[in-house]
């Protein structure tokens, strides 16, 4: 931002004295002297925030060519490496979708509330992919996502219903961010955001240690923040689940042979698996249970904030996400082969290197040219 | 994949559908936001009338030093022969010693008019935002010395980190057009 800054001079022009503190009228000088102005040197940058707003929709179109066209990891990489460059370093990090998600509810609660279109469209843009293409936003366009990418070394597994749960923070962070807008006005995701202080390379110690710890247990369980914590990757997850086209780990037949599943960092590969239908009495009493604790949590919204609304509707938030949940596990899928979770795929393209149909697939285009 | 499956098929018809619903929900929430979108991008900027020089400004901003600083709009100087900007209360004597300074940078530079009037400016580069100048200014003086984030070292947070400790509730969203926030302007 600091690159398009022009200097200008504001004059400002003697003002008869109207108000409290104007206690002493200027002298009358002898020698002439006339008083200086005062330089207020200004940024224009009107057009920056459409330069960026064209920028990210490029980066997620050339995302999504790379992830489903190209099927090339290392293109995504190099992409990756361009957001955190561009978006983190250069930009400092602000504006980014995951906070817009707390303009775009202060907007809609208060309509004085001035928003900019190109925040609209930052909001917007990233979601609009993730229905039709997958979380490629996710893949090589988000800062925060790329630079926890570059810190990936180890991958320990974490179970299934582990990662389900811990998933669920996500959504829980989410309604609290959405709370604090509505309540406090205060932006919560921005001011806990772990990795912003890198970007700025200056930060409160105990926020740039946040990170520091975050980057350090991504060194093992790759992504902390995506998986387990950004809200915003929680509505990219929502609308990935109906994407028109998602990554698909083999374009030909997968033969099970199991590699993509240890190449995937964040539990995104699905597993082949018979049906375990819960019989009509257990799912019964699954969605009872579920409903059961949907209904807690509601009575404990009015326990706990009386009659404000937004903590009511808050503890139903908490209520809806374990709820749903839970109803998941009264129904579930055959799988004959690995196929991705549209959800929680983050679109890196890792799998695609290790399955063994993908490798030829890339060959082939390759010769096509 | 199209099995002639009556569950399947229901499926796809769910899938569907929630997608079409997906997709109207976010063209509804657009349609919302764009009905009272502006064009102009908005930055942080300190309302001078508000702010009641509690300090904060130094220690709160993302960056080191802080993007808020020290401006003088001469127009509005009285040029005192003591200036409390920029001596403190129980100054010594009357001279640019270190310990005379209210400023602990020493940002403030003197420089002669005429007997017994003095041209006080702020180098900026020094600055760190504490206010105690404008404080002086403001409690005894003209209130000429005020505080301005620097519009070309602010890095516009999405959620400005000294607004959210700013005594006076002094911060708030200005279009870009209107960066700074001056005290002359609002008195006319
Ligand atoms: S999950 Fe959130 S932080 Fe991670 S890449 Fe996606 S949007 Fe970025
Ligand atoms: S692209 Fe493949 S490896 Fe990467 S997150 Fe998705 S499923 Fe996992
Ligand atoms: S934090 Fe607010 S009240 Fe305190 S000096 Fe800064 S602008 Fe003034
Ligand atoms: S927006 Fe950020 S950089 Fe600007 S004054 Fe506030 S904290 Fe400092």
């Amino acid at each position: 931002m600091k690159g398009f800054g022009v200097a200008c001079c504001l004059l400002l022009a003697a003002i008869p004295g109207g108000y409290a503190e104007r206690r002493f009228p200027p002298p009358d000088f002898e020698t002439g002297y006339t008083q200086p102005p005062v330089v207020f040197q200004e940024v224009r940058t009107p057009v920056s925030q459409y330069v960026d707003l064209t920028l990210l929709v490029v980066c997620l179109a050339i995302g999504t060519w790379l992830l489903h066209y190209r099927r090339s990891r290392r293109g995504i990489f190099l992409l990756g490496l361009f957001a955190v460059l561009y978006f983190g370093f250069y930009k400092n990090g602000c504006i980014c979708p995951i906070g817009s998600i707390q303009n775009v509810t202060l907007a809609l609660l208060d309509p004085h509330y001035p928003i900019s279109l190109a925040v609209i469209g930052i909001f917007i843009a990233p979601l609009l992919f993730s229905l039709f293409y997958g979380r490629v936003f996710c893949g090589g366009v988000c800062p925060l996502g790329a630079i926890q990418d570059l810190f990936l070394f180890r991958t320990l597994r974490v179970p299934r219903w582990l990662e389900g749960s811990l998933g669920l923070c996500r959504y829980f962070y989410l309604g609290i961010a959405i709370y604090t807008v509505a309540e406090y006005s205060r932006f919560v995701i921005c001011e806990y955001d772990p990795f912003v202080g890198f970007f700025r390379m200056s930060g409160l110690p105990w926020k740039l240690g946040l990170g520091a710890a975050l980057l350090g247990i991504g060194l093992f369980i790759p992504r902390p923040y995506c998986r387990y914590l950004c809200p915003y990757g929680g509505l990219l997850s929502l609308l990935a689940r109906r994407s028109s086209t998602w990554v698909r780990i083999t374009p030909t037949d997968c033969t099970n042979c199991t590699l993509c599943d240890a190449a995937c960092p964040y539990e995104a590969i699905l597993r082949p698996e018979e049906p375990i239908r819960p019989e009509g009495s257990w799912r019964f009493k699954i969605i009872l249970a579920s409903l059961g604790v949907m209904a807690l949590f509601i009575a404990s919204g009015f326990y706990l904030f009386g009659t404000a609304l937004s903590g009511i509707l808050l503890s139903t938030w908490f209520g809806v996400v374990i709820a749903s949940k839970m109803m998941t596990q009264a129904f579930s899928n055959r799988r004959n082969h690995f196929e991705t979770d549209h959800a929680a795929c983050l679109s890196c393209g890792r799998c695609y290197e290790y399955c063994p149909y993908g490798k030829t697939m890339q060959e082939i285009d390759a010769h096509a040219g | 994949m199209s099995k002639p499956d009556p569950a399947e098929g229901r499926r796809s018809f769910l899938e569907k559908m929630t997608k079409g619903v997906s997709f109207f929900a976010l063209g509804g929430v657009t349609g919302k936001l764009l009905s009272n979108a502006l064009r102009e991008e908005m930055v942080w900027q300190i309302d001078p009338l508000k702010c009641i020089q509690c300090g904060n400004c130094a220690t709160a901003c993302v960056l080191t030093p802080s993007a808020s600083k020290c401006y003088h709009d001469f127009s509005m100087c009285g040029y005192c022969r003591v200036c409390t900007g920029f001596f403190p209360t129980d100054p010594t004597t009357l001279d640019e010693g270190a310990e005379n300074q209210l400023c602990p940078v020493g940002a403030i530079q003197r420089k002669f008019v005429e007997e017994p009037y003095y041209e006080y400016e702020i180098d900026r580069t020094l600055c760190i935002g504490c206010a105690r100048c404008a404080k002086g200014c403001t409690s005894y003086g003209n209130g000429s010395l005020y505080m301005q984030i620097d519009r070309t070292l602010c890095v516009n947070c999405n959620q400005c980190a000294i607004a959210l400790v700013c005594e006076g509730k002094a911060f708030s969203r200005v279009p870009v057009e209107q960066q700074y926030v001056l005290k002359g302007s609002r008195m006319s």
